[in-house]
């Protein structure tokens, strides 16, 4: 394990840690509330089918909160994860590159024998591990409260689930390094970051609400991320997570490209 | 002897804005190279250029014979690089900094033990806790803590208490001594005068003087202050290198440049109550460089 390496994870220690407990203590408490749901159905769609269609749509409710794909697709997929994902994508990915060059630091290893590429390779090799650890936690947080209250959970289903976060986590990751790299500004990449995911989840929404707007939903990538027949047939989209894979690895590739040639100035 | 580092047209614009323009200057193994100029003449550039952090915009940089942009990483492998405002990682102990920047570097762990005594640093400190003066401490440390062939080094006294500045020079004059090369970027005169061989000096981007400490001052005017017995006669002080600044009764105020001998001998031939002669420090020398027109300072010239 190369020492870069071992600082990129040393340094993401902090980060990771928190959002994985907070993702481990909100899929284990979503997870003990789930029978509630699941003994009430009836109650919860009567008490559900109050709000409008849309605004049911806006929050990624397709179905019944008592089928557990729904449910933890709805609070977690829409929810949680992608917040998770875009602290610790933005914050993996701004730190090496833009961060370290305005607090003056990333001269320093780049004025050794570490090429500039190795080091971004260090760096992204950091993000695919972090954001492993937080989809693994959110899975683990959700399946261990769930054997706790007596709702065995399929565990396939959530660790399949668990992979495609993963993928779109190591997207958003991906898609902020490039940024960062082509910026070498925090501010700006993290907040491009933010406005496209925040655009993105609003597309999805109107493309649920609009049948005539279903092409915007094409763009977004919470479209592909969907976790509900994952978890309740065991069914990989292979299709989705190829699409979050490709972003990822394009991404990445460019990012390195565009490191390797570029002046290193603040 | 053989350069280690060398410039040729060495040229930087970000955008419209001047970086550095047609610098030339090579530096020969072994020597202690000084690159003076005040904040924005484009010493950083220069060594960001050495360093390829940035692409020239035309010219050429090597180190060790090894272009700077497109060999950087093994170019690295045979310099030690602190910065005048070093980075560092503020949730890392001083210690675990240096052990990471030792590790990217193939240095063993703790490497950086006998310097840190030497420079009185705390490495178990967060560097954080630690003041701007011991934060620059860190840079010095981990430049001298290996055993590269080149020291490149930007400001890297700049927050160094006078002490500490004195342990510096030792430590550039040891590493001349072992045959390593040094780049030292200052805008510290007397630094540059007590450490360094050759100084060049930049202005607006333009490289305006490259020449050894002893040219650079024996070169200029020295001040010559006599008091004689008696007033001098007309003519006493008509040489070709003397300039007669004032005479005021028994007093006398001359400026002399070069071979002082000729002056010397005529002074011997008065009756001299007191005599005090100036040399310029390299400040004057420096500050008159820079109220003069830029000119760059021709190729051959630099080498």
């Amino acid at each position: 394990m190369s020492a870069a390496f071992r600082l990129e994870m040393r340094r993401s220690r902090s980060l990771v840690l928190w959002l994985a407990v907070i993702a481990l203590a909100y899929g284990g408490m979503l997870s003990v509330f789930y029978p509630v749901f699941r003994d009430n159905s009836k109650l919860v769609d009567q008490y559900l089918s109050l709000f409008p269609k849309e605004f049911l749509a806006a929050f990624g409710m397709e179905g019944s909160l008592s089928d557990p794909g729904v449910f933890f697709s709805t609070y977690i997929g829409g929810m949680l994860w992608p917040i998770v994902a875009a602290v610790a994508g933005i914050g993996m990915a701004t730190r090496p590159t833009a961060s370290d060059l305005e607090r003056g630091f990333l001269e320093l290893p780049l004025a050794t024998p570490l090429s500039r590429v190795r080091y971004l390779a260090s760096a992204v090799a950091g993000q695919v591990a972090g954001m492993a650890i937080l989809a693994a936690a959110t899975v683990a947080g959700v399946v261990f409260a769930g054997r706790l209250v007596g709702a065995p959970f399929d565990v396939g289903g959530f660790a399949l689930a668990g992979i495609v976060a993963w993928a779109f986590g190591c997207a958003v990751a991906a898609v902020t390094t490039l940024v960062a790299v082509v910026t070498l500004s925090r501010g700006l990449a993290a907040g491009v970051a933010t406005g496209t995911l925040l655009a993105m989840y609003l597309m999805n929404a109107l493309a649920r609400i609009q049948p005539d707007l279903a092409w915007l939903g094409d763009l977004s990538a919470f479209r592909y991320f969907q976790a509900t027949p994952t978890i309740d047939e065991g069914r990989f989209p292979w299709g989705d997570f190829s699409i979050f894979g490709l972003v990822a690895v394009t991404a990445w590739a460019l990012s390195l490209w565009a490191f390797r040639r570029r002046d290193l100035a603040a | 002897m053989m350069n280690v580092v060398e410039a040729e047209g060495l040229t930087k614009w970000y955008g419209r804005r001047r970086g550095i323009l047609d610098v030339d200057f090579a530096v020969a193994e072994g020597e202690v190279f000084g690159f003076l100029g005040p904040n924005g003449a484009g010493k950083t550039t220069t060594i960001r250029l050495l360093l390829g952090f940035l692409r020239p915009s035309a010219g050429h940089a090597a180190v060790f014979g090894l272009d700077c942009w497109s060999a950087a990483p093994a170019a690295h492998g045979r310099l030690a690089y602190v910065g005048s405002e070093p980075g560092y990682l503020g949730e890392l102990r001083a210690g675990e900094q240096l052990d990471y920047l030792g590790a990217l570097r193939g240095l063993p762990r703790g490497a950086w033990r006998p310097m840190v005594e030497r420079l009185e640093l705390d490495p178990t400190v967060h560097i954080r806790k630690l003041s701007h003066g011991n934060r620059q401490k860190i840079g010095v440390v981990q430049a001298f803590m290996g055993h590269e062939p080149l020291l490149l080094m930007d400001e890297p006294t700049s927050g160094l208490d006078p002490l500490m500045q004195r342990e510096f020079l030792a430590l550039v004059a040891e590493a001349r001594a072992a045959g390593r090369t040094v780049f030292l970027s200052s805008h510290n005169l007397p630094e540059v005068e007590r450490a360094c061989d050759r100084v060049g000096i930049i202005r607006e981007g333009r490289l305006v003087n490259v020449s050894t400490v002893g040219q650079l001052l024996g070169e200029h005017w020295r001040s010559v202050n006599l008091v004689l017995e008696a007033p001098p006669a007309p003519g006493t002080f008509d040489l070709s290198n003397v300039e007669v600044v004032a005479i005021t009764g028994r007093e006398v105020h001359l400026m002399v440049r070069g071979d002082v001998n000729p002056l010397l001998a005529r002074i011997a031939s008065l009756a001299v109550r007191d005599v005090a002669i100036t040399t310029p420090d390299i400040e004057d020398i420096f500050l008159r460089l820079y109220s003069a027109p830029a000119t760059a300072v021709p190729a051959e010239a630099t080498r």
